[in-house]
């Protein structure tokens, strides 16, 4: 049919065309000779007159064949437009169907398409900079005693500079924290870099409004300038452009602002102002790590190769300066990875998770259009019989997979925009680029790609078969058991089977994050967490500089004082920083147990704290002695370290009474500290990490301007927070005072990406074992509908109703235990790509998979419970009557 | 001029063409013969290219056909003028209300 379908027509175009030309010249001739020629030149002359035959022929035969595809085309079109009329009118008979099956399309098309554009916005999408690809940041690393990425030292980075082949352009920036201060609003605490005048040009970006910094503006003594952010230019200076030009107050330096970036941009990096300053040699030595180098490749250069000639400046540089660069190396990485992250592993597992709900949907809709396409048997019969060829079928139940699916894909979007609203709201922490994040038309040409796949993943199966049906069986009244019925039973079964295995292993995974986090929340930090503020507070250099550390002290002696009366306060104490932030670290050597050069000695963290710490954050005191109010800048200088740090140095002897060497930073310093005192670990990095070395200095020999004040009260801590801050201010109007945060709330937030994680694949595994339980419910319900009659005459031979119940629980079992042992075999090979997400749970955990595999089969068999409760209730006259 | 020689020929032919049919179907001999006396024989063209004329307007639905009998009970192609052409066919005849395919033509 197909092959003379398409010959036919073109060979009658070619015949009428003979037929024409051919009665023309016949017409022609005739009146040729009865004008009075011969016949021969009566031809002759027709044929002159009329031209180059075979051309005519030819170019008619062109137009013909046009006009025949034209015809083919709205021929097609219409069909499809008859199938799209036909399909709507189908599914407005069974509205339910068409409602239930719409829905759950909706939820997978708009789930993933929620995912998909976070995913899109932080990972995928390039960053809004000139030839992004091309940009890498250059850390040091270190390969000795421990490893690990740090930033640059300014002397190395001009080394590097000069002396590289790879780059084009270099550039560097740091990133302290800036007090921002002046009668434009409250003293605030901003996220600054300080960066060098040609960072700009290297990434591709310049301020919108105004300039970027001059070269000179990078030296000593030169004006103070500042750019903004244009975030910060909104919220702080509610987007004035008379602030161009105008000095604002940073750090205490009043600094012209010259220029405002782009919107976007200080999203990128999350900083809100920048300001000019190169280093110098001087200033900064070659062991002070703090500029994070930038490069552009110069075209063609890959990564590799760039990072194989770091290494090998990095080399030399460690021969020539073995004091600061034993142990150092270099590692390039592509700014997007520095800009991201970590966040992409979380992120393709939620995509992940997504997607195979996703698939779930897919196989439970297919499963609902098979359970509909067996009743609509007789409707393909009659069409079959009225000429439809089986492609013609279908095509007509693709159309009308289609047409599901467009609906479906619609809501979704609607879904998806609501979904990414909600995410945008809940999630926590900085998460990088989230500002990017928004349903535009790459994420609604996602959305329209996985509308078509979907639409043919669930389409083409029920296609196959409903087309499939010989005009025999299925015009035999009321007879259900055909082997065409069971064929499709058969793939019902499996897609149940499937439906089933990806549920258990979505819900494996999520189990697993379920057990981590849980295990996470158990861990002990090696502090009291309960009932502490913690309040953030910076002095900044301009008035209270280094060589003033009385003033320092004094600030804090006389706050703690204050605050101590407050009623309602139990203890107060400072500490640089609060228990769970990290800080930074600090090269040390022990007298007689672990000496080392300079350049190789070991780093631990460095934690100025007032006396009463210990007590007010609950750390014990394993060892020796704690800080007193007699450990001030007179007497020997004294440190106390973590137990990690002992076990690390003197796993045989007490460390008690040893001396301590480092860098003296104060002119009272001698350099040399003894250990008083060994107190409990704490989980400094986070609960989930190891706990560091760490040494805690008294607050009076270690005065830093930059503490936390940690206060312990009776009752709620975030209570208390407006009377601190009024004593913070009574002594220094000036200071900015945010983030002030109850320690719960920290070590809460600290978690936060974990539990935010854990909840959404929570929620995709509960919405896929709901798939999967009305996918068994479904055919369930079928298959007892089917069987009525045998049922009854079982019932009628005197089956109990327990034997009926059983038979039907029984063939639900027989699925779920198929699905569920599919499955485990799937989570058990697909888990372990999660595994370094998880926190002290192995990726295969038995008790997880048990209670899974457990909870699925519960959940399997409530779904057989209600077919199989109407199973026995069959009344054997009536359903032996219908048979 | 922005129309080349052979689009203002194939322009003008169409509107013969059409002009012929306004008066009833015909077939392509006889719109040949039509041309033939209405220009006395001032067309000197080749009768065959009527042919890809007649068939793209019918492509473009200016025209239809229909096979037929002939005076001389011959199989013929009848073409006949739809609404499509007719309309074509007043736009071409000009706001003057002169006949501009003549018009050209003389």
């Amino acid at each position: 049919m197909k092959v003379l379908g398409k010959i036919l027509p073109q060979r009658q175009l070619e015949q009428d065309i003979e037929d024409e030309l051919a009665f023309h010249i016949e017409a022609r001739t005739c009146r040729n000779e009865a004008g009075g020629m011969t016949p021969a030149t009566a031809r002759d002359e027709a044929l002159r007159r009329f031209g180059d035959v075979e051309g005519i022929r030819e170019s008619c035969r062109e137009i013909g064949m046009e006009r025949l595809r034209a015809q083919r085309r709205a021929e097609l079109m219409d069909q499809i437009k008859r199938d799209i009329g036909y399909a709507i009118r189908t599914m407005l008979r069974r509205p339910g169907f068409a409602a239930t099956a719409a829905f759950i399309l909706a939820l997978g098309i708009g789930g993933t398409t929620a995912i998909f554009s976070v995913v899109d916005g932080i990972l995928l999408r390039p960053l809004a900079l000139h030839q992004p690809e091309r940009l890498v940041v250059l850390w040091g690393i270190e390969t000795g005693l421990r490893s690990g990425s740090s930033a640059a030292s300014y002397p190395d980075f001009v080394d590097i500079e000069e002396s590289n082949t790879v780059f084009e352009e270099m550039a560097f920036w740091s990133s302290p924290t800036m007090a921002v201060t002046g009668p434009e609003g409250e003293p605030i605490n901003v996220e600054g870099s300080r960066i060098s005048h040609d960072l700009f040009p290297t990434l591709g970006v310049a301020p919108a409004i105004g300039r970027g910094f001059l070269p000179e503006e990078d030296r000593e003594g030169a004006e103070p300038v500042l750019i903004l952010g244009h975030g910060f230019w909104t919220s702080r200076f509610g987007r004035d452009m008379g602030v161009l030009g105008s000095t604002v107050a940073v750090d205490g330096v009043q600094r012209t602002v010259v220029g405002i970036m782009p919107p976007g941009f200080d999203m990128l990096f999350g900083k809100q102002i920048w300001i000019p300053g190169t280093p110098t040699h001087a200033t900064d030595s070659r062991g002070q790590h703090r500029i994070i180098a930038l490069g552009r490749l110069k075209p063609g250069v890959s990564i590799e190769a760039a990072e194989a000639e770091m290494r090998a400046i990095a080399a030399r540089l460690e021969t020539e300066y073995p004091e600061f660069n034993t142990n150092r190396s270099a590692r390039l990485e592509p700014l997007h990875e520095t800009v991201i992250g970590d966040v992409r592993p979380a992120l393709l597992v939620l995509l992940g998770a997504v997607g195979v709900v996703l698939l779930i949907v897919c196989a439970n809709v297919a499963n609902l259009m098979l359970a509909r396409g067996m009743t609509r048997g007789k409707e393909v019969a009659v069409r079959t019989a009225l000429g439809a060829s089986r492609p013609r079928l279908v095509r007509q139940f693709l159309t009308e997979s289609a047409v599901l699916a467009v609906i479906g894909g619609a809501l979704g979007v609607g879904i998806a925009f609501l979904g990414i609203d909600l995410l945008l709201a809940t999630i926590p922490g900085d998460i990088p680029r989230i500002a990017e994040v928004a349903v535009d038309g790459r994420v609604l040409g996602f959305a329209l790609l996985t509308t078509i796949v979907t639409g043919l993943l669930f389409g083409l199966i029920p296609a196959l078969h409903g087309s499939k049906l010989d005009l025999h069986t299925a015009l035999k009244e009321g007879s259900r058991t055909t082997s065409q019925g069971s064929s499709r039973t058969r793939v019902r079964q499996t897609l149940v089977v499937a439906e089933m295995a990806l549920a258990v292993m979505l819900v494996a995974g999520a189990g697993l994050f379920v057990n981590s986090f849980l295990r996470l929340q158990r861990v002990d930090p090696g502090f009291n967490s309960e009932r502490v503020l913690v309040v953030p507070i910076s002095l900044p250099g301009s008035r209270y500089s280094a060589d003033e550390w009385p003033k320092v002290i004094g600030f804090y002696d006389q706050l703690m004082e204050r605050v101590a009366s407050l009623p309602g306060v139990e203890s107060v104490s400072a500490a640089y920083r609060h228990p769970l932030d990290g800080g930074w670290e600090t090269s040390f050597q022990l007298l007689g147990v672990y000496e080392r050069p300079q350049g190789e000695r070991p780093e631990a963290r460095i934690r100025p704290v007032t006396t009463e710490y210990f007590r007010t954050v609950g750390i014990p005191l394993i060892e020796g002695r704690s800080f007193t109010d007699r450990d001030d800048e007179h007497v020997p200088n004294v440190v106390i370290i973590n137990q990690a740090f002992a076990r690390a140095f003197f796993p045989d002897e007490s460390p008690v009474g040893h001396i301590l060497e480092r860098w003296a930073w104060w002119p009272f310093q001698t350099g040399q500290f003894e250990i008083v005192g060994v107190v409990g670990d704490v989980k400094m990095d986070g609960v989930a990490s190891t706990t560091p070395w760490a040494m805690y200095y008294p607050h009076r020999q270690m005065p830093f301007s930059e503490m936390q004040l940690l206060v312990r009260t009776a009752g709620d801590p975030i209570a208390l927070a407006g009377a601190v801050r009024a004593e913070v201010w009574t002594l220094d109007s000036d200071l900015p005072l945010e983030n002030i945060r109850s320690l719960e709330q920290i070590r809460a937030d600290s978690v936060a990406p974990e539990r935010f994680q854990t909840l959404l694949l929570g929620l995709f595994a509960t919405l896929a074992i709901i798939l999967a339980a009305t996918g068994i419910y479904g055919v369930l319900s079928y298959a007892v509908a089917q069987r009525t009659g045998e049922i009854g005459i079982r019932i009628s031979m005197g089956a109990e109703t327990a034997d009926v119940l059983r038979l039907v629980v029984g063939q639900g079992l027989r699925l779920t235990l198929a699905g569920v042992a599919v499955g485990l075999v799937g989570a058990f090979l697909s888990t372990r790509m999660i595994s370094s997400l998880l926190f002290d749970v192995s990726p295969s955990d038995p008790l997880t998979f048990g209670a899974v595999a457990g909870t699925l089969v519960l959940v399997a068999l409530a779904a057989c419970t209600i077919p199989a409760l109407r199973a026995s209730q069959v009344d054997p006259v009536h359903a032996l009557r219908a048979e | 001029m922005a129309i080349s020689r052979t689009e203002l020929l194939r322009g003008t032919l169409d509107m013969m063409v059409l002009k012929a049919l306004s008066w009833g179907p015909l077939h392509g001999y006889a719109v040949a013969r039509w041309i033939e006396d209405g220009t006395e024989q001032i067309l000197q063209i080749e009768e065959g290219s009527l042919y890809p004329a007649l068939h793209r307007m019918e492509r473009r639905k200016w025209i239809e056909a229909e096979w037929g009998q002939s005076e001389n009970n011959r199989r013929a192609k009848y073409y006949r003028l739809t609404e499509a052409g007719r309309r074509h066919l007043r736009a071409g005849i000009g706001a003057d209300g002169k006949d501009s395919v003549l018009e050209r033509l003389r």
